[in-house]
């Protein structure tokens, strides 16, 4: 069993940051950009983690190949992490099962976590942009970050949400990718292009996790705004 | 083995942990599915055999789950061994359940299956693609890179290759030959570039361009052709080969792309000396097929513009098809140049494109520079 990382996210849910106390010893693996300040004496490593294969799955996964690793060798140290878009963070303990990931959504993860791309296959291949998947799996504490609030569902049975709004869910739901129902017909480039319209249908008992806001959406009503480029 | 201790990582779903559920390790001992967990409260948890309902399920989609019938208590593993070791435990009471599961877990492999050969199918497409895109790319590279680039590579080639002993460029022979190749320049589709001819005294009928535009004859061809047109026809085909710049192409599918273009644009002395080597290579063993075809079609143009018969270079090819047999250096020419029956009817059938022109023989005494060899 691997120790705990402290931790503490902190101005939830629209900026939030992520405060890990690192004792004496421990590590912390996150997305290179996540870093905001560190204690001075914690040490950072940038570089691949985990073999070619699990660096290149996560490069599928749309996650950048390099991992950085945080250790206080000379000491305890604090380090806060910033998602890189306002939004909230969340904690995850993963106790040997799994945790599958929207792209973008990791941040960080303690030791005993192994980060992979996760192939979809068909459901991966035909969602567009909707659904990339990282699966996190092992023993340790794994952190995301959404876009907008993170809202916890609890499904017990069936439960239906638009891929561009999931950021993560567990390993014991089961999933389905297809068109929102009432939408089908002339999906073909929906399908392939946008991903819009595309629902994740989970069944089975687990938590899913979705962000309270859509980043495509909100680009296509900011972009009318844009002032024009001249020529 | 002792089936009894086999443990199985995986999880429990119970109101009781914090959260709701918990990771565990699973054991199967005395008709009890046994779920360990790390929870403060009831670290363990139990469901006998003969109460479990079973399921198939997870992000996996092979994630079997053990539910008690109040569906309060579910413990679950993703271990491929945990479905057998409950099968072997169950003494038959989970045997049907079990089979139902295993029915299921095949026809969804065999869907996930076709998903394979599909995406498998859309990578290679991918691919092709791709690798037609490279070549596209490197052909429209090519094309804009300076000539000067093809004289290096060809003057390089040259002088590192020992074709043989030259004949003056006073001979009649030469001459004959400088002044066919003079008709043909100015209907070359790069103006600029300089043709010049040496006739290399050797049997074979054979003819060859480097990059740039440095062509080389053999006696052995002057002799074996029956017409000055003839002649022209191999010339026009072989200045093609320059025009069109396949030198640098193969150049650039040996080397690779990128090599190809640090070689075309820097100034590496090194690089240049191994593009010349294959330069030479790919020019005397042969061109692609797409190469040929197009070195004829322009070829044929060529001619065509300069109002001899393109005719005669089928006809030539005709001339060494029958000569195969006697002349064993004449397949030279036909040996790096296959397929010519087809090659014949693709000229022919190019032709009819042509608007009708008046063909003017060639005012050249082929008789007189065959009997100065
Ligand atoms: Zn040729």
């Amino acid at each position: 069993m691997t120790s705990n990382l402290q931790y503490e996210i902190q101005l939830r849910p629209d900026f939030s940051m992520l405060k890990v106390e690192l004792e004496q010893g421990q590590k912390v693996y996150a997305e290179p950009s996540a870093m905001a300040a560190m204690s001075p004496n914690l040490k950072l490593k940038a570089g691949f983690k985990g073999g070619a294969f699990k660096t290149l799955g996560r490069f599928f996964g749309g996650e950048s190949m390099i991992v950085n690793t945080f250790s206080a060798e000379n000491g305890p140290g604090e380090i806060l992490f910033a998602p890189g878009h306002m939004g909230d963070t969340q904690h995850y303990r993963l106790t040997g099962g799994s945790l599958y990931l929207q792209r973008g959504a990791y941040m960080a993860n303690s030791e005993g976590v192994e980060i992979t791309g996760s192939w979809q296959g068909a459901k991966g291949f035909f969602s567009g942009e909707g659904l990339v998947l990282l699966k996190a799996s092992g023993n340790g504490d794994v952190f995301f970050n959404s876009y907008g609030a993170i809202l916890e569902i609890d499904v017990q049975d069936d439960y239906i949400v638009d891929t561009g709004f999931i950021v993560a869910f567990e390993d014991t739901l089961s999933y389905n990718v297809s068109v929102l129902p009432g939408l089908r017909g002339g999906g073909f480039k929906r399908l392939f292009f946008s991903g819009e319209g595309l629902v994740c249908r989970f069944s089975g008992q687990g938590k899913v996790w979705i962000q309270t806001r859509y980043v495509t959406p909100y680009l296509s009503w900011i972009n009318q705004y844009r002032p024009q480029q001249s020529k | 083995m002792n089936q009894h201790n086999q443990s199985f990582s995986g999880g429990v779903f119970h109101p009781s942990i914090p959260g709701g559920r918990a990771g565990a390790e699973i054991t199967i001992n005395r008709g009890e599915i046994i779920a360990y967990t790390q929870c403060d409260g009831q670290p363990v948890f139990s469901i006998p055999i003969n109460q479990c309902q079973l399921d198939l399920g997870g992000a996996s989609g092979r994630m079997l789950f053990c539910r008690t019938p109040d569906g309060q208590l579910t413990i679950f593993s993703e271990d491929k061994h945990f479905a057998q070791a409950l099968d072997l435990h169950s003494g038959g009471l989970l045997g049907n359940q079990i089979n139902t599961l295993k029915r299921a877990v095949r026809s969804e492999s065999k869907k996930l299956g076709f998903w394979i050969l599909a995406s498998s199918l859309a990578c290679a497409l991918i691919l092709f693609i791709g690798y037609f895109a490279m070549l596209w790319a490197a052909k429209a590279t090519i094309a804009s890179l300076p000539i000067s680039i093809d004289e290096k590579i060809g003057k390089l080639a040259l002088d590192s290759m020992d074709v043989g002993k030259r004949l003056d460029s006073a001979h009649p022979a030469s001459k004959l030959v400088q002044s066919i190749v003079d008709k043909l320049q100015p209907h070359a589709a790069i103006p600029n570039m300089k043709f010049k001819v040496i006739v290399v005294e050797d049997p074979q009928v054979n003819a060859f361009a480097l990059p740039g535009g440095q062509i080389v004859v053999f006696t052995g061809l002057i002799r074996e052709a029956t017409s000055a047109e003839q002649i022209a026809g191999v010339l026009a085909h072989e200045m093609s080969h320059a025009t069109l710049r396949h030198g640098l192409q193969s150049v650039s599918q040996s080397l690779g792309i990128v090599a190809a273009i640090q070689l075309f644009v820097g100034d590496i002395g090194g690089l240049v000396a191994l593009g010349a080597q294959i330069a030479q290579q790919s020019i005397l063993t042969s061109y692609s097929r797409t190469s040929e075809t197009e070195a004829d079609l322009e070829g044929a143009r060529m001619l065509h513009a300069a109002k001899i018969d393109p005719q005669a270079m089928a006809e030539f090819f005709g001339l060494l098809k029958e000569k195969e047999g006697d002349i064993p250096d004449a397949i030279a020419w036909i040996s790096t140049h296959p397929q010519h029956s087809t090659r014949i009817e693709n000229i022919k059938n190019h032709q009819k494109s042509f608007p009708a022109t008046q063909y003017e023989p060639l005012d050249l005494n082929l008789k007189e520079a065959q009997e100065a060899l």
